[in-house]
């Protein structure tokens, strides 16, 4: 193998694994305030997707717009289902977790109805391929993992730099003394999921030039979502971080060396590793 | 008018209403195919070919009685799960006893019940004996074999654009271990021309991302690259991605009808040298012309690539039925082996490979190569031949 190869597979490796952080990002978040396993994460990264062929394609609204327009509509539809389901469901983990594969299976059944079975697809508005010392790498998927490092930092900051990061934190340990201590558990909650919506809508509309778009398009994302949060340690931000990297650098150094099928079983084996010998994930806490 | 005439005049009107639908009884023909996901086209253009053979069919006569055809459609996702939920479903709750399956990876698992229950698998899909055998009596390809495009098309193909080094990247399952098998031997046929195959990946089915497996590939400066067993979506993706990595080269998909627009649409001047077996840049026939510009009207978009196999299918299905005078699967299986069809759109079209399958169920019609340039399919004028 030569040197040269070998740089171009850590830079997809290393570029892929920041499209995967983006997209596990807000599964993260709900988990590690909520401890809610949000499975209608994918369909809403799938409805990001979606809505950014709607409105920037069909409807040729300005690119800036429509995202505008997916962020409202994600904090909109997180409060929503915040206050309408998680809310009188929170601490009974089994019901939260069946109340989010129906919202799933909803929100999936009637996008088929709505956008149709064909695949679609968004144009580039970053066409071209940035080439450094013979690595390529297009200068698309560079903007969305520049994306996911933003949406990192940014949710980092919030997390341990805020007043709000502090009250999430603080229902993560223990929601009754925050509750004593003056938190309005109702509002931060609420606060998280609609975060949680907004970060995988987001990761949706990010990769949708890159990727083509159908309405299963959820299914895949989650399962690589899961596998990242399992790895990197359930609600850690910096474990996502790490788990997202290591995966895509897995797979593109594995199927580069070994081929794709034995890079595909790779990550799984990974995954199965990190349960056996530290099940909490790489940066979870016991 | 007095109450016995209105009471007459009624009980005439309401049977002679009732009549035609009380003589005029339902051939079903299912659809199992994926209406859904990356494959979905090839599902919806089945419909619609059954939709439009269904229009020019209209009633016909079997053994007296008069029938017409009814569409059930089933979708599979191409998961051969959910093609054996759905094949169960057709066979013993909806009584279909006729239908389109899709997809040569579904079939290892459908195949015992299509032979237990005698079903007539109207098949699109690639592959070549592995389906299509004596055991299988009722199961008719109504496209053309993996066999019969690597084994008669691809070296001429080959030859015409100068391709010495082939790569493949398709599904892995059965259709791609079995595509990746046939493209090894022909490669193998013709190593006394320079031609070598440099390697394969065979990556997920669902799978958008194929950059890291082709690196590896790409490593291999193959001059073609096969992406058979792959949809349109899946091809348009991988040449969008090769050609980000700098490749140059072609790719070739054998089985697969594949949609110019929607490959231009994601891979964009990327699709160029897209070469494709079973395109026609220009229209064979009058009816090939008539039915796109049906379609065209009916359904407000350029015809799907499935739809001229089905429309051909479904007409010489239901004619077989009629002169074989019977429902029996194996009877009209008997009757249509038999005989040839002038209303396919490609142009005239009977059945052959008793020689490579051992039995005649392999369509063989007249099959052009079309390459895309400038965003649009171009015939490619290379000549297929026939499988024995």
């Amino acid at each position: 193998m030569t040197l040269a190869l070998l740089g171009q597979g850590l830079a997809i490796g290393l570029v892929n694994g920041a499209l995967y952080i983006l997209t596990a990002l807000g599964l993260t978040l709900i988990y590690g305030i909520l401890h809610i396993v949000n499975f209608a994460h994918g369909e809403i990264y799938m409805l990001g997707a979606m809505l950014i062929y709607v409105l920037f394609v069909a409807l040729q609204w300005p690119l800036p717009l429509a995202f505008a327009a997916i962020i409202l509509l994600a904090v909109a539809a997180g409060l929503a289902v915040e206050r309408g389901i998680f809310r009188g469901l929170r601490g009974q983990w089994m019901q939260l977790l069946v109340a989010s594969v129906g919202i799933s299976l909803i929100i999936q059944s009637l996008s088929w109805i709505a956008f149709g079975a064909q695949e679609k697809n968004v144009p580039s508005v970053l066409p071209g391929v940035l080439i450094i010392g013979g690595v390529r790498m297009p200068l698309e998927r560079l903007a969305a993992a520049g994306v996911a490092l933003v949406l990192v930092t940014g949710l980092y900051w919030l997390v341990y730099r805020t007043r709000i990061g502090l009250a999430m934190r603080a229902i993560e340990e223990d929601e009754e003394t925050a509750r004593m201590l003056g938190v309005n558990s109702d509002r931060v909650a609420a606060i998280a999921v609609a975060l949680g919506f907004v970060l995988a809508a987001l990761g949706g509309a990010f990769v949708a030039p890159i990727y083509s778009l159908n309405p299963g398009m959820g299914l895949e994302a989650i399962l690589m979502s899961f596998i990242i949060i399992i790895i990197g340690g359930l609600g850690s931000i910096t474990g996502t971080v790490l788990a997202g990297l290591l995966i895509g650098m897995l797979q593109s150094i594995g199927a580069l060396i070994l081929g794709a099928e034995a890079a595909h079983v790779l990550v799984f084996a990974a995954m199965i590793a990190v349960l056996v010998l530290r099940p909490q994930g790489l940066l979870g806490r016991a | 008018m007095s109450r016995p005439l209105l009471a007459a005049l009624t009980f005439a009107a309401a049977a002679l209403t009732a009549l035609p639908s009380s003589a005029q009884e339902s051939f079903k023909i299912g659809n199992l195919s994926p209406l859904s996901g990356p494959a979905a086209a090839f599902g919806i253009g089945i419909n619609r070919g059954i939709e439009l053979a269904t229009e020019d069919v209209g009633t016909f006569t079997v053994a007296g009685k008069q029938y017409k055809l009814e569409l059930v459609p089933y979708d599979t996702s191409l998961d051969p799960g959910k093609t054996v939920a759905a094949l169960n479903r057709a066979i013993l709750n909806d009584n279909v006893k006729y239908g389109f399956i899709l997809g040569s990876g579904v079939h290892g698992a459908v195949l015992p019940i299509i032979r237990q229950h005698g079903f007539f698998d109207i098949f699109m899909g690639a592959m070549g004996k592995e389906i299509t055998n004596p055991e299988n009596p009722t199961v008719f390809r109504f496209m053309a074999s993996s066999d019969q495009l690597y084994y008669t098309f691809t070296p001429e193909i080959y030859k015409k654009l100068n391709i010495k080094r082939v790569g493949f990247m398709g599904p892995n399952n059965d259709l791609g271990r079995a595509d990746v098998r046939m493209l090894k031997d022909v490669a193998g046929r013709l190593k006394g021309q320079g031609v070598e195959f440099v390697g394969e990946e065979l990556v997920e089915i669902n799978a958008k991302d194929f950059q890291a497996a082709l690196l590896r590939l790409l490593a291999k400066n193959p001059d073609a690259i096969d992406t058979n067993a792959s949809p349109t979506g899946t091809v348009g993706l991988i040449a969008k991605q090769a050609r980000e990595l700098g490749y140059k080269g072609y790719f070739i998909s054998s089985t697969a009808v594949l949609e110019a627009k929607a490959l231009v649409g994601i891979a964009g001047r990327g699709a160029d040298n897209i070469v494709a077996y079973r395109i026609w840049s220009t229209s064979p026939t009058k009816l090939y012309q008539e039915i796109a510009d049906r379609h065209e009207k009916k359904y407000k978009e350029p015809t799907l690539g499935t739809v001229w196999e089905a429309y051909a299918a479904t007409r010489w299905v239901v004619e077989a039925v009629q002169k074989a005078g019977s429902f029996d699967t194996k009877k009209v299986a008997e009757q249509l082996a038999g005989s040839s069809f002038q209303f396919h759109p490609y142009g005239p079209a009977t059945w052959g490979g008793e020689k490579s399958h051992g039995i005649r169920r392999q369509i063989q019609t007249p099959l052009p190569a079309s390459i895309i340039k400038d965003g649009k399919w171009e015939p490619l004028e290379v000549r297929m031949g026939v499988l024995e």
